[in-house]
């Protein structure tokens, strides 16, 4: 009787092969893809320059209007441009560094970057829903540092590692392994911590005593 | 004299750039990018990357000011400059500074700013809860658990980082994408708009285009947040207590079969 091969898995291997693949040909996608962001940008209307020159039908007339008839879009504009600034370091954060502390921190940055846009949103329209969404954020940020924490702390103390690679065995075994160079020695030598002179004399301890404890 | 005249062509270049936002987004993104990648911990640095990166994210962040739009008054811009850069600058040396202690507490930095730019944009309520809830609470529970779990001197899965190089483009062309979109939402209006709005505000200036209206819901703030949070929110206000609840039952749970678990297969305990 021959091993019957799940549609699923031949799907996942040929998945995580092509992405092996992919790996080994990914610069000129990488080049691709910024040349097409930056040549976006360049055909973007260049506004500021010559207001009158623009055609009025280019322009998207009705997200400038503000309910009561003013225009204000600057500190919409503003806010979503930190808020994006802020998903996009997130983003790099969660993608590059191998600290699972940090990586958490990454991404309460990008909740961070989300709560900026809703609220400049909320502004402009100036009602409330943007806000409350940022109070369920707020909330469920603290819930998942919560748990993510446990789980970090389980991780380390099963490998003694706060390093994200050091569960690497649980890859696909078609992906390459990341392997660690040697790297060179700090060279900041010791670190001076400051002092304090000390103040009186130290009386005698006994250590025993120290160490015992009437009930835990 | 050469320099002066390098000056003023540059300074004329500069202008030009800032008259075509198009441009100036290109520069910026792409500086950004290559600065986080100097900046990024790489193992290996010549002693001139770092520098090179701050020169370079000094760059980015000239040239997404110049992108920003103009507020009300020249004031409200320099705050609103300020508490925006403490918050995108504390980001980034957030992410990457090698010890992570240091990556907490700029975050904690990186909050102040962000609650400055709530409070700029009126949710009072919300700029305060930031600073309590995760500068108090949250960050100080990642503060908690790296002194616990952090090994003494810099760990070298600190000094490294994976691919750097193609996430600092990810990130790039994520902002990229972003501001295109940010930018076709905030082209100017016709004309015909512009004077209807005029008219219909007759002592708003002519140019109205950049006016901050006063914020409506800066009346009695936190009052009606709290009656909207608990009029129409309810339901979710209850929902969001069961998961906070559901979490810290969890979050016991996972630690205490994690020590039995251990102790089963002889490991040590803390």
């Amino acid at each position: 009787m021959t091993p019957v091969t799940h549609p699923m898995s031949v799907i996942s291997t040929s998945l995580v092969s092509a992405s092996a693949d992919l790996r080994r040909r990914i610069w000129p996608a990488v080049a691709g893809c910024l040349t097409a962001m930056v040549a976006l940008l360049l055909a973007v209307p260049s506004h500021a320059a010559d207001t009158a020159a623009v055609p009025t039908a280019t322009a998207v007339p009705s997200m400038d209007l503000a309910p009561d008839g003013v225009l204000q879009n600057g500190l919409l504009h503003n806010g979503l441009l930190v808020g994006a600034l802020l998903f996009a370091l997130g983003l790099v954060g969660i993608l590059t560094r191998r600290n699972m502390i940090v990586m958490f921190l990454s991404a309460e940055l990008m909740l961070q970057g989300v709560s900026v846009s809703l609220v400049s949103w909320s502004r402009y329209h100036g009602d409330w829903g943007g806000q409350m969404l940022v109070i369920f954020v707020l909330t469920v940020a603290a819930c998942e540092a919560a748990v993510a924490l446990v789980f970090v702390l389980q991780a380390f103390s099963r490998t003694g590692r706060l390093d994200a690679n050091a569960w690497q065995s649980l890859r696909e075994s078609v992906l390459p392994r990341t392997i660690d160079q040697a790297l060179p020695p700090l060279d900041g030598g010791v670190t001076h911590w400051p002092t304090l002179t000390p103040a009186g004399v130290e009386p005698a301890h006994d250590e025993e005593a120290l160490l015992e404890r009437e009930h835990v | 004299m050469l320099p002066s005249v390098f000056a003023t062509q540059l300074m004329a270049e500069a202008g030009s750039v800032a008259g075509r936002p198009g441009l100036l987004m290109a520069v910026a993104v792409t500086t950004a990018a290559a600065s986080l990648w100097l900046l990024l911990p790489k193992g290996l640095e010549h002693k001139l990357t770092r520098p090179a990166g701050f020169i370079l994210g000094a760059v980015a962040l000239a040239a997404f000011a110049l992108a920003g739009r103009r507020l009300g008054s020249i004031g409200e811009e320099a705050v609103f400059a300020l508490v925006a850069l403490v918050a995108v600058v504390s980001a980034t040396a957030t992410i990457v500074t090698r010890s992570p202690v240091y990556a907490a507490i700029w975050f904690a930095m990186t909050l102040a700013g962000v609650s400055g730019v709530l409070l700029i944009l009126g949710a009072q309520f919300l700029g305060v809860a930031t600073i309590v809830v995760y500068a108090g609470a949250i960050l100080v529970m990642f503060l908690f658990v790296l002194m616990l779990a952090q090994p003494s001197g810099l760990a070298s899965y600190d000094r490294v980082s994976s691919e750097p190089m193609l996430s600092a483009i990810a990130g790039a062309v994520l902002v990229g994408l972003l501001t295109i979109s940010i930018g076709r939402l905030s082209a100017p209006v016709p004309a015909d708009d512009v004077e209807a709005a005029a008219t219909a505000e007759s002592d708003a200036p002519a140019d109205s285009v950049t006016a901050v209206v006063p914020d409506p819901l800066f009346e009695n703030h936190v009052a009606r947040l709290g009656g909207e949070l608990f009029g129409r929110h309810l339901i979710a206000v209850e929902a969001a207590g069961v998961l906070l609840f559901v979490a810290l039952v969890g979050a016991i749970a996972v630690v205490t079969r994690g020590e039995a678990a251990a102790l089963a297969e002889g490991r040590p305990t803390r």
